[in-house]
């Protein structure tokens, strides 16, 4: 049987058990957190195979020895395959998705109500997840991307916070409407290639409105919008603290982990190569958004009285280095984006769990309440350490890595005032430094504000099992980030060839 | 399963008989005819009282109208009283009608089946049957309609049986205001549209769809084919609910009763657009006949613009109106008008003689039968919220999903598959009816009819949050399906999954084998 499919839908035959056992919440849990990690070995796995092969192969994606492809609909003229592969870059991304996977179900023991649903729209999550990165056919690329959407909903809607029916209704409708206006490109673009195969598109790229600049341009901006506001890019981010903020902490973190890779993804798999010539004209635009998203996330962020919605807004700053990098169009920046996202995940991820394990205990997440855990609590600090530093761009963790992988590609492309773009978006990293900062002090340092001593104890071993390993991982790519660069950089090299001809 | 569809609508397929006579060509129509006074006179026999069988009898007398539909040969020469020459006449049952009555007629049978389920009070129980089988004759004339009288009396039929139906529980005050909306409004757009076509008829000296096309092609355009083209789709746009005629709509879908909603929702626009495609757009059907849309001064392209504005608006005000509506029966309707502005947005693109026109009408026969299945469904948990809540109203499904799961996840399935999200059917259905329009470049109504699907999910999602999401307990009056409308609701929602993924292909290639068949006008 085929990794990928396999991988991809492992979860479904999950969600289906569910169905008919786990009527007991335990069973429940274990069949959830079971299947979880079963999808971890086969991304391991996969990971495994696709190093294993001589250096540079699969580079390109649909070359893999992985890959898929087997005839799924024909009604006429209208051909849809079942294919999937992966390359250096959707190996990768399956990879984090298969780390946080075991570690989001085990977030996921604490809730009570209704295990059994919250474990079977998990898992059909996850399988949606999966089948994003691997899909290689646009039509199951969209299928899978709009599988996505109906779990997170009820996920959001049901176990979420206060303001829940709201988070998750204005979550699926910012997305929903950008998967809209990706599907209208795929269609332009399946009605002057007669495909769908994404490799093959992209062999046959220039000849998508050949001779029509403005048209290309029309359809790179609704795949780019469609994906930015899943990044999500500054003007298109409002949905995002919302449904961070509601969603249960197993859902923030997939959601931060995962789901917002989709758009960095998207963007690098589909949107940037199919419109190179667009993305040199986008330019300025592109840095724009980045620059102002990297800042005005940083600003909001600082601004924040709610620990979690902090954390949220970072992720605004955070996934606008991911753009930048993407759009400087240089090896380096490319290989700072991959990465960037891959240590996001991470240290997001970790993030909230460490926000939720403090919310499990005192049920409120105002930082002005906190105050002198560092003394209370020395195991739970040091852990939430090693995400907050990380997340901050501490030297010897993966996001100085990444930024500064980040930063040295995008000061280096040729497009137009990229240094400018750079210097500024650098601001950024010091506003991040003084919120992470800022929110240290008020919760970790300092004297405690409110008598809790008797309810607050040490995170437990499952929350240690949780925390640990991304706090690892995190150290590894920071310490020898070329077991990943290693992998993608074939895949980023082919990408970056793309544009050597547009970028003069 | 694959092999066989195409198969019966390809012309004198293998299963039909050879070389009927003229009647049998018309078979289900003669049959439904025929079946309204079996019911009559059954009644008649019966003197008063109330008799369950009369559902039977109807459900069985669909249920032989589609085997005759399905076993009759489709073909391009036509039957009845018409002088015309070469064979042409008033009816042309060809394969694109046959594909339209098998719409029909199943929609016909559900609508059946759901009156007897909802337990409204129908007094006289039998004549609304014989209405019924009145509609769907009417119905099925009109889609195989390709003369003038004949397609007006087609016209007239769907539309009073429609105006009936609607009205027809005179105890209940909403549906009575329903039905004498209805016939007001219904009234004047008919003279209109008689009005553009006996204008045609002046213009043109023949009463024949095919004769008109001739006489059209050699002629100039004049003001008053530039009228009676406007006039005959006031005409169309008025049954077919779309921009600017569709203010009667929400009213008499919220009025009538909740199984003859649906049956007007499909089948009365199902029935409309069949004649449409004749007559706004006979050119994608047939690569040499000239086309209504070449009436007007410059050609096609005014005819369009006012297609695309028209369909452009249907699709907002049915989608933006729907958002605030709290009782799911009228909601059910914005969603119809907006369905049909997707329609009309495939119809409007269409290149006549061009490939593309081929796949356009195909796309919309395919679309129509996801639609069938959508609404049969949607309107179906209506007849059940109405029969055991006595209400349509939202609320009534409060915390609905814990106590009846498998209701509530198959009514969610259907919602998001009105919604058009994959895997669901009603994705494939949309996917296919906006590949033509972007496939012609119309990239901006394009992008208003998939912001529109945005949109549209909002109030599609509503039901559902209630169902799932809603925090508070539940209302006194819910509806409490038991287990033969559990059957009926996973019976009609599972192929929504089932052909988001696989085997639809069949259906379309069924459509696109039909309308290649397809007779000239």
């Amino acid at each position: 049987m085929n990794l990928l499919v396999l991988i991809t839908f492992l979860p479904l035959v999950g969600a289906a058990l569910l169905l008919f056992a786990g009527r007991q919440a335990q069973t429940a849990r274990w069949i959830g957190l079971g299947f979880s990690a079963a999808t971890t070995v086969l991304a391991f796995m996969a990971w495994n195979q696709f190093a294993a092969g001589p250096q540079g192969h699969g580079a390109v994606f649909g070359s893999s020895p992985l890959a898929i492809s087997v005839p799924w609909i024909e009604a006429g003229k209208f051909k849809v395959n079942f294919a999937m592969d992966v390359d250096g870059i959707s190996v990768f991304m399956v990879l984090l998705t298969g780390i946080l996977a075991p570690i989001a179900a085990a977030a996921g023991f604490g809730i009570e109500r209704n295990p059994r649903g919250f474990y079977a729209l998990y898992l059909l999550l996850l399988s949606g997840m999966y089948g994003t990165f691997v899909a290689e056919d646009l039509f199951l690329f969209y299928v899978f991307w709009e599988v996505m959407l109906l779990p997170m909903y009820f996920l959001i809607g049901i176990w979420g916070g206060p303001k829940r029916e709201f988070a998750a209704i204005k979550f699926f409708l910012y997305t929903l409407a950008g998967s809209v206006l990706m599907l209208g490109a795929f269609l332009a673009i399946y009605f002057k290639l007669g495909t769908f195969d994404i490799s093959e598109i992209l062999v046959r790229q220039a000849d998508i409105y050949k001779g029509e600049p403005a048209t290309r341009l029309t359809l790179f901006a609704a795949l780019f919008i469609g994906f930015a506001i899943k990044v999500p890019l500054f003007p298109f981010h409002t949905w995002l603290p919302l449904a961070h903020v509601e969603a249960p902490t197993p859902i923030s973190v997939i959601l931060a982990g995962v789901l917002l890779k989709m758009g960095g993804y998207g963007l690098m798999r589909m949107a940037y190569p199919w419109f190179p010539d667009a993305v040199v004209t986008a330019w300025p635009w592109l840095a724009t958004l980045a620059v102002v998203s990297i800042i005005y996330g940083a600003f909001v962020a600082m601004a924040q009285t709610d620990w979690k919605k902090l954390v949220a807004y970072s992720s605004v700053s955070h996934m606008g280095y991911v753009i930048l990098g993407l759009s400087a169009l240089t090896n380096e920046g490319v290989t700072g984006a991959v990465l960037q996202m891959f240590s996001h995940g991470l240290l997001s991820g970790m993030m909230f769990l460490l926000v939720g394990v403090m919310y499990d205990q005192v049920h409120h997440r105002e930082m002005a309440r906190f105050g002198g855990l560092a003394s209370k609590l020395p195991k739970y600090t040091f852990i939430a350490m090693v995400g907050f530093f990380g997340s901050l761009g501490l030297p010897g963790l993966s996001g100085f890595v990444s930024e500064m992988m980040v930063f040295f590609g995008a000061f280096g492309s040729k497009l137009p005032d990229a240094k400018l773009y750079t210097i500024i978006g650098t601001i950024g990293v010091v506003m991040g430094a003084v919120y992470i900062l800022v929110m240290i002090q008020k919760i970790f340092l300092g004297k405690p504000k409110e008598k809790h001593e008797h309810e607050l104890h040490e995170p437990s071993v499952r929350e240690w099992l949780m925390l640990a390993p991304l706090g690892v991982l995190s150290l590894v790519i920071g310490v020898w980030p070329r077991v990943a660069v290693d992998i993608i950089d074939p895949s980023v090299r082919a990408f970056t060839a793309l544009f050597a001809s547009h970028v003069k | 399963m694959t092999p066989l569809l195409p198969l019966l609508a390809q012309e004198a397929g293998k299963l039909s008989w050879d070389r009927m006579p003229s009647p049998g060509r018309i078979a289900p129509e003669l049959f439904l005819c025929l079946w309204a006074v079996v019911i009559l006179v059954v009644d008649l026999v019966r003197g008063k009282g109330s008799w369950k069988h009369f559902t039977t009898l109807s459900l069985v007398g669909c249920a032989i109208a589609f085997a005759l539909a399905v076993f009759t040969a489709p073909g391009n020469d036509a039957v009845g009283y018409g002088v015309g020459s070469g064979g042409v006449g008033a009816l042309t049952p060809d394969a694109i009608s046959r594909f339209f009555k098998l719409i029909f007629l199943a929609t016909g049978f559900l609508t059946v089946l759901f009156m007897r389920r909802s337990a409204d009070a129908y007094a006289r129980e039998p004549e609304l049957h014989v209405i019924l089988f009145g509609a769907l004759a009417g119905a099925c004339y009109l889609a195989g309609a390709s003369e003038l009288i004949g397609f007006y009396l087609a016209f007239e039929m769907v539309s009073y049986t429609g105006f009936l139906l609607a009205g027809y529980r005179v105890d209940d005050p909403k549906s009575a205001e329903a039905g004498g909306k209805f016939v007001m409004f219904g009234a004047v757009s008919s003279a209109v549209m008689l009005f553009g076509l006996s204008l045609v008829y002046g213009a043109t000296g023949s009463m024949q769809f095919a004769d008109i096309a001739k006489a059209l092609a050699s002629q100039d355009a004049s003001p008053a084919l530039l009228v009676a083209s406007v006039f005959v789709f006031a005409g169309f746009a008025f049954k077919a609910a779309a921009f600017p005629m569709q203010f009667w709509c929400p009213d008499v879908y919220e009025g009538a009763p909740a199984p003859v909603a649906m049956f007007l929702a499909v089948a009365s626009k199902a029935a409309v657009f069949s004649a449409a495609i004749r007559v706004l757009m006979l050119g994608p059907v047939t690569d040499t006949a000239p086309t209504l849309t070449q009436l007007l001064p410059h050609g096609a392209t005014v005819t369009q613009t006012i297609l695309i504005f028209a369909s452009a608006a249907t699709m907002c005000w049915g989608n933006f109106a729907a958002l605030r509506q709290t009782n799911l029966q009228r909601m059910l309707a914005y969603s119809s008008i907006a369905h049909a502005g997707y329609l009309l947005m495939t119809a409007a693109v269409v290149v006549p003689g061009a490939q593309s026109g081929r796949d356009a009408v195909s796309a919309m026969l395919f679309s129509f039968v996801i639609y069938l299945v959508m609404s049969a469904a949607a309107f179906y948990v209506v007849t059940v919220m109405r029969r055991d809540a006595g209400t349509a109203e939202v609320g009534a499904l409060r915390g609905f999903a814990a106590k009846h799961p498998l209701f509530a996840a198959c009514f969610a399935l259907v919602l998001f598959s009105l919604t058009g999200l994959p895997p669901t059917a009603g994705f494939i259905a949309k996917l296919q009816l906006f590949q033509p329009v972007v496939g012609e470049g119309h990239f901006v109504l394009a992008a208003i009819g998939l912001l529109n699907g945005a949109v549209s999910l909002y109030f599609y999602a509503k039901p559902i949050g209630l169902m799932y999401l809603a925090s508070e307990g539940p209302p006194e009056r819910t509806p409490a399906p038991n287990g033969t409308d559990r059957t009926i609701l996973a019976v009609l929602s599972a192929p929504l999954l089932v052909l988001g993924l696989l085997w639809w292909d069949s259906i379309l290639e069924f459509a696109q084998t039909a309308v290649a068949a397809g007779r000239n006008p």
